[in-house]
């Protein structure tokens, strides 16, 4: 049985009837800005997906990046990943680098937005790489990827779920133009308490510090609605990916019958108009809950969504969350 | 080949490190470039890649060189630290002294360092080849997975620690070894490759001083 998640112990308050007229159209976008430049970028949408299935896509991957692009939402990808990918079918590409491993410079010259990793993977735990120990020695880090990259793309940092204070600040001092929240990758429903109560420290610490900086989330997501109250406790983009590959795994089945049957033998130019219109159901639902969300609480993009629409129907929401409770 | 033969002389005082990096992407490939460096710039020629030869005159600051490919490097003065992280390809002389994490994560070109250098020199050192011709600090090729490690005057503690592949050779005195490399008879062949590449750092000396160490698990990528 799943344990219930704290997300579920949150609900939208229902705004008040007065006569407040519902915003004519709503922004669903979400913008970085590039520090020391001019430039920003764009994602059309506050989700995004970090770990793409590509392999049992196959043939159907060039088609799956259309679909992203089409409900332009960003994907972490290698830029090899995209290689049997049309330039019409690229979606916007977030590269990742662990921060102690090469950085590959065609990876990040070409990468849309680039996040440093602090996960070892090495050593399977979270830590500052030991030539970052100190504040000054990250900012310069930060500014040096970002001559090396022409200062062209918005570099991010990541941090486990329930980062510290202290090292969030490490994060402002190295003036970094995002922040990407992870939790594990396996589902549980502490996983969910720590990253809202992690979540809504790193927002109202950025405000108090007077920083801007989006935050990404990586949850385990069970629902469209987690996706929005996420998005209300402070998260700026969210991660998709347990909602969409789930359908991409029932794909299987149908994946290895076209690989080992009949149509095994026709050329790659055929397999890439195998389309994946099982996901669309999923990306229009929760392009339209956000947009009725924004409609109703009579907000006109996302930044306005806040913790103020939120309320918890238990203490331990109610504490964690830092919102009112429910009546 | 005129373009090869251009000269030019940049003064940085006056100049961001963006600002010095726009008027060497404007430079033409082959060019030699002069620096006059007054302070110590971080990040200087993060990113260059377009065949330049650049003579620097002065110190250079933190996570200088990063990223770079195919720029050939000749610092007159002392670099800061994490020097070379990420290189490419090319060479990199500081004539004077390196700070901590030299050369980190380095997945080619040459690196030679005739001062000393600091902590973990060839920090996850990754193909690339580093010389440092004085002492250098503790954990020299720490986590290093490929590529060679030069020490021409002794190391530090825990020279080693987490290798899983590539070379170290050391002259001197090592403090002490790490549980994760062990020292090797030197063959011929490595012995006149280490020739080789002493001659490439300006060093007239032959390997035979050297000793060897190999990762103990050496792990096949």
């Amino acid at each position: 049985m799943t344990m219930p998640s704290l997300l579920d112990e949150l609900v939208f308050a229902q705004p008040s009837l007065t006569f407040t007229p519902p915003p004519v159209s709503v922004n669903l976008s979400l913008a970085f800005e590039v520090k020391g430049s001019t430039r920003k970028l764009q994602f059309g949408m506050p989700w995004f997906l970090r770990q793409p299935l590509q392999q049992i896509l196959a043939a159907r991957w060039p088609a799956f990046c259309g679909r992203i692009r089409a409900h332009r939402i960003p994907m972490f990808c290698r830029v090899d990943q995209f290689e049997q990918v049309a330039a019409s079918q690229l979606p916007i590409r977030l590269a990742r680098r662990e921060l102690g491993q090469p950085f590959n410079p065609q990876e990040l010259r070409t990468a849309d937005a680039l996040e440093l990793d602090c996960f070892n993977s090495a050593v399977q735990c979270w830590q500052w790489p030991l030539e970052l120990v100190t504040k000054e020695r990250l900012n310069t880090f930060v500014q040096a990827v970002r001559d090396a990259t022409s200062s062209l793309s918005p570099i991010g940092l990541s941090l486990p779920s329930g980062a510290s204070n202290a090292d969030l600040e490490f994060c402002i001092e190295a003036a970094c133009d995002f922040v990407t929240l992870v939790s594990t990758e396996t589902e549980s429903a502490s996983n969910h308490a720590i990253m809202v109560e992690g979540l809504t420290r790193a927002r109202d610490l950025f405000q108090s510090a007077g920083a801007q900086i989006p935050i990404l989330v990586v949850l385990p997501i069970r629902n469209a609605e987690h996706a929005l109250k996420l998005l209300a406790v402070g998260a700026s983009a969210v991660c998709i990916d347990s909602l969409v590959n789930p359908l991409i795994k029932d794909l299987r089945a149908n994946s290895s019958l076209l690989a080992g049957g009949m149509l095994s033998g026709i050329n790659l130019s055929s397999q890439a108009q195998v389309d994946v219109p099982e996901i669309e159901p999923t990306l229009v639902d929760l392009r339209q809950r956000l947009e009725t969300c924004l409609r109703r609480h009579a907000c006109s993009s996302i930044a306005a969504l806040g913790r103020n629409s939120l309320r918890g129907t238990t203490d331990r929401a109610c504490q964690l969350a830092r919102v009112e409770c429910l009546g | 080949m005129a373009e090869e033969d251009e000269e030019i002389e940049l003064n940085v005082a006056e100049l961001t490190v963006k600002a010095l990096h726009e008027r060497l992407g404007e430079c033409p490939a082959g060019a030699q470039v002069h620096l006059k460096a007054s302070e110590r710039l971080h990040g200087l020629g993060a990113g260059l890649e377009q065949g330049l030869s650049l003579a620097i005159s002065g110190d250079v600051g933190d996570f200088a060189f990063l990223m770079s490919d195919q720029v050939d490097v000749d610092v007159k003065g002392h670099a800061g630290v994490g020097c070379g992280h990420s290189f490419v390809s090319g060479s990199v002389l500081i004539r004077g002294t390196a700070g901590d994490c030299l050369g980190a994560y380095a997945t080619g070109g040459f690196i030679a360092v005739h001062g000393t250098a600091g902590k973990r020199c060839g920090l996850g050192l990754a193909g690339a080849d580093v010389f440092v011709r004085s002492a250098v600090g503790d954990e020299a090729g720490y986590n290093m997975s490929a590529g060679t490690l030069v020490l021409g005057n002794g190391a530090g503690e825990n020279v080693g620690y987490g290798m899983t592949g590539g070379l170290i050779y050391v002259r001197g005195e090592v403090k002490s070894v790490s549980e994760s490399a062990r020292q090797v008879r030197m063959k011929d062949a490595e012995s006149l490759r280490l020739g080789l590449f002493l001659a490439r750092a300006g060093i007239k000396a032959g390997g035979a001083d050297f000793r060897v160490y190999r990762a103990r698990q050496e792990l096949k990528v």
